[in-house]
C-alpha cells in the first residue's frame, strides 16, 4: 500500500474538514473525487506532511509524512493554487527546487522541462506564463526529483481541452513508468480519463471507494432523470410513457423530464422511438449524470 | 553534498526574494532614511551640536529605536506567514532539510544581508554628516561600523521575534506590532526604568553606549540627569543573548508544529 489512513480527522477550528477516514490505497493511479470543500486538499496536504491531522493516523510509503523529510523527498506534490516565485524563470524555479530536494543530477530540471513540454518558455519569467503553462510547471517541479508518489491537487483545473488531454496523457505516462499517482478533481469524467480507481469524498466523509464503474452502477441503480428538448413535446411524452423502463414523464416549460431506473436500456431504445415518431431532438441532457448526483445519491443511501 | 546544495539554494532564494516586489521598495525606502535624516540634521544644526552627536542621534533615535523594528517586521513576516499565505512555503518546506534547519538558514542569511544593508545606510549617514558639517569622514565611518554591529544584534533579535510571531499566530502582524509598540515604545520611553531596563531598545542602547559612545550617554538618553544607568555592556550582552536564543528556539518549535494550510482553510 502506498497510503494507509485510519480514523483520520482534521478540524479547522470549529469546522470539520476530514471525518473519520479509513482507507488503504494501493500503487497505481487513484482519483480523489469530491466537490469544492469536500476535504480533498486537506487530505492531500496531510498525505504529504504539510499538515498534521487532528486525530487518527496516516502512513505514506510506510511512514508518517509529518515533519519527515525522508518520506517527503519520495513524494512529488503539485498544489491546486498558484504560488510561484513570479520573478524567477521556469528554469530557475526548477533548478532551485531540484537543489532543495537534494537532486545532484544537473540535467534533472532540463529533463523535467522537456517532459512537460515547456522548453520554449523555460527562460521566461513565470509572471508571464499562461494558466496551462503554470499547470505544467507545477507538474514539472513535482517530478524533478523523480518521486515514487505523485500527489496532484486539481491538476486539470482551468486548462483548455488540448492542454487537459496532454496533461492526462503525461500523468498516465508517469504511472506507466512506475510512479504511483494520487490525483484530485471535482469533475468525474476527468478522473475517469485517468483511472478507474476512485475515492469519493463529500463534506469530509469518505462516501465510497473502489472501481469507478461500480460507483457508476450505484448511480445507475437509482432513478435517473433525462431531459429532452424536442418539437411536439406532448406527443413525445405520450410515446415515452408507454415504455416499460420509464417510471414518470413530466412536460415542463422548456423540456420533457423522463425518470427511469434503467438508463442504459432507455438510452438504447430512444433513437428507435424518435425515428418512429419523426421527432426532432434539440438537446438531450441528464441533470443526474454529474458528480453532484453521485454525492446526493451516496449521501441519501 | 546534497544537503550543502539545499542549504545554498535556500540561502540564495532568501536573498534574491529580498530584492523583489514591495519588500525591495520598502527596504530601499528604509535604508535611505538614516542618510536623509543625517543630511537634514547636518544642514540645519547651525552649530547646535557637534558632528559626533548628529551621528549618535541618527543611530540611536532612528536606527536602533524604530528603523530596526520596521525593517525586521517586514522581512520576518514575509519569510514566515507571508510565504504560507502566497503558497510558496509549500515548495520551501518540502525539501530534504528539516523545517527547523530551513528556518535557521533563512534567518542567518536574512540577518547577514539586512546587517550589510544597514551598514550601507549608516555609512552613507556618516558621509552625509561629514559633508554637511565639515567633519572627519574616517571618524564617522568608525562610528558607522560600531553602530552597525549593534544594529546587526538588534536585527537578529527582532527577526527571531517576528519569525516566531509569523509561525505561531494566525494574525502575526497584529500580534507583532502590538507587542513591539507596548514593550519597546511605551515601556522604553514612558515607564519607570525598573521595567524599561528589560526592553530590547534599552539593552541595544547599553551595547551602543560601550561600543560606540565610549561610555558617555550625553544628551541622547532619557535619564541622563537621574540616578538611572543604562544597562552595562555585560548586562546588555546577556539580555540580547537570552532574547535571541529564546525567540529563535520558539520560532523553530513553532514551525515544527505549524500546519501549512492551503487557501481552502481560510
Amino acid at each position: 500500500m502506498i497510503l494507509q489512513a485510519e480514523h483520520l480527522n482534521h478540524w479547522y477550528r470549529h469546522v470539520i474538514a476530514l471525518n473519520d477516514i479509513s482507507v488503504s490505497i494501493p500503487p497505481g493511479i487513484t482519483g480523489l473525487l469530491g466537490p469544492n470543500g469536500a476535504g480533498k486538499t486537506s487530505f492531500l496536504r496531510i498525505a504529504i506532511g504539510l499538515m498534521r491531522p487532528t486525530g487518527g493516523t496516516l502512513r505514506v510509503l510506510g511512514a508518517s509524512p509529518w515533519n519527515c523529510p525522508a518520506v517527503q523527498k519520495r513524494i512529488g506534490y503539485a498544489p491546486e493554487h498558484d504560488g510561484f516565485f513570479e520573478w524567477m524563470t521556469g528554469r530557475e524555479f526548477l533548478r532551485t527546487l531540484a537543489r532543495l530536494r537534494g537532486v545532484r543530477d544537473r540535467s534533472a530540471p532540463k529533463t523535467a522541462i522537456e517532459q512537460v513540454r515547456l522548453s520554449d518558455v523555460a527562460d521566461r519569467a513565470i509572471a508571464t506564463y499562461s494558466r496551462g503553462m503554470r499547470q505544467r510547471l507545477k507538474l514539472a517541479q513535482a517530478i524533478v526529483h523523480r518521486p515514487e508518489l505523485l500527489v496532484l491537487d486539481e491538476p486539470l483545473t482551468g486548462t483548455d481541452p488540448v492542454v487537459r488531454s496532454e496533461l492526462i496523457e503525461l500523468i498516465a505516462r508517469f504511472a506507466r513508468e512506475g510512479t504511483s499517482v494520487l490525483v484530485s478533481s471535482h469533475v468525474l469524467h476527468e478522473v475517469e480519463a485517468l483511472t478507474s480507481r476512485i475515492l469519493v469524498l463529500h463534506r469530509g466523509r469518505l462516501l465510497a471507494h473502489g472501481d469507478v464503474h461500480e460507483i457508476r452502477a450505484l448511480i445507475d441503480a437509482h432513478p435517473h432523470t433525462v431531459h429532452l428538448r424536442a418539437d411536439r413535446p406532448r406527443e413525445l411524452a405520450a410515446a415515452l410513457v408507454r415504455e416499460p423502463d420509464v417510471e414518470e414523464v413530466r412536460v415542463e416549460e422548456s423540456h420533457i423530464a423522463v425518470r427511469t431506473r434503467r438508463p442504459d436500456e432507455f438510452y438504447g431504445k430512444l433513437p428507435r422511438i424518435l425515428l418512429e415518431g419523426g421527432w426532432r431532438i434539440e438537446e438531450i441532457s441528464s441533470p443526474d449524470d454529474n458528480l453532484e448526483a453521485v454525492f446526493r445519491y451516496l449521501t441519501e443511501k | 553534498m546534497a544537503k550543502t546544495l539545499a542549504v545554498l539554494a535556500l540561502a540564495s532564494l532568501g536573498l534574491r526574494s529580498m530584492f523583489t516586489g514591495r519588500r525591495a521598495v520598502l527596504t530601499a525606502v528604509l535604508i535611505s532614511l538614516p542618510p536623509t535624516c543625517a543630511a537634514l540634521i547636518g544642514a540645519t544644526s547651525q552649530g547646535g551640536f557637534d558632528w559626533a552627536w548628529a551621528m549618535h542621534g541618527v543611530s540611536l533615535r532612528l536606527v536602533l529605536s524604530s528603523y530596526l523594528i520596521v525593517l525586521t517586521l517586514i522581512h520576518g513576516l514575509s519569510l514566515s506567514s507571508g510565504e504560507i499565505e502566497d503558497g510558496t512555503a509549500v515548495y520551501i518546506h518540502l525539501g530534504i532539510l528539516p523545517r527547523w534547519a530551513t528556518l535557521l538558514i533563512r534567518f542567518g542569511s536574512t540577518t547577514v544581508l539586512l546587517s550589510i544593508l544597514t551598514f550601507a545606510g549608516l555609512a552613507l549617514s556618516g558621509l552625509a554628516v561629514a559633508v554637511t558639517m565639515n567633519a572627519p569622514a574616517a571618524a564617522l565611518l568608525r562610528l558607522a561600523v560600531r553602530y552597525s554591529f549593534v544594529a546587526s544584534v538588534g536585527i537578529g533579535c527582532y527577526l527571531a521575534l517576528f519569525l516566531f510571531c509569523g509561525y505561531a499566530f494566525r494574525r502575526p502582524a497584529a500580534v507583532g506590532i502590538s507587542a513591539t509598540m507596548l514593550w519597546e515604545i511605551v515601556v522604553t520611553f514612558f515607564m519607570p526604568m525598573r521595567f524599561a531596563a528589560y526592553t530590547l531598545t534599552n539593552n541595544l542602547y547599553g551595547l551602543a553606549l560601550s561600543l560606540a559612545m565610549d561610555g558617555h550617554p550625553g544628551r541622547w538618553f532619557r535619564y541622563r540627569r537621574g540616578s538611572y544607568e543604562i544597562p552595562s555592556y555585560s548586562e546588555a550582552s546577556l539580555y540580547v543573548s537570552l532574547f535571541l536564543g529564546f525567540f529563535l528556539a520558539a520560532a523553530m518549535i513553532a514551525i515544527m508544529n505549524r500546519s501549512i494550510e492551503g487557501k481552502e482553510a481560510r
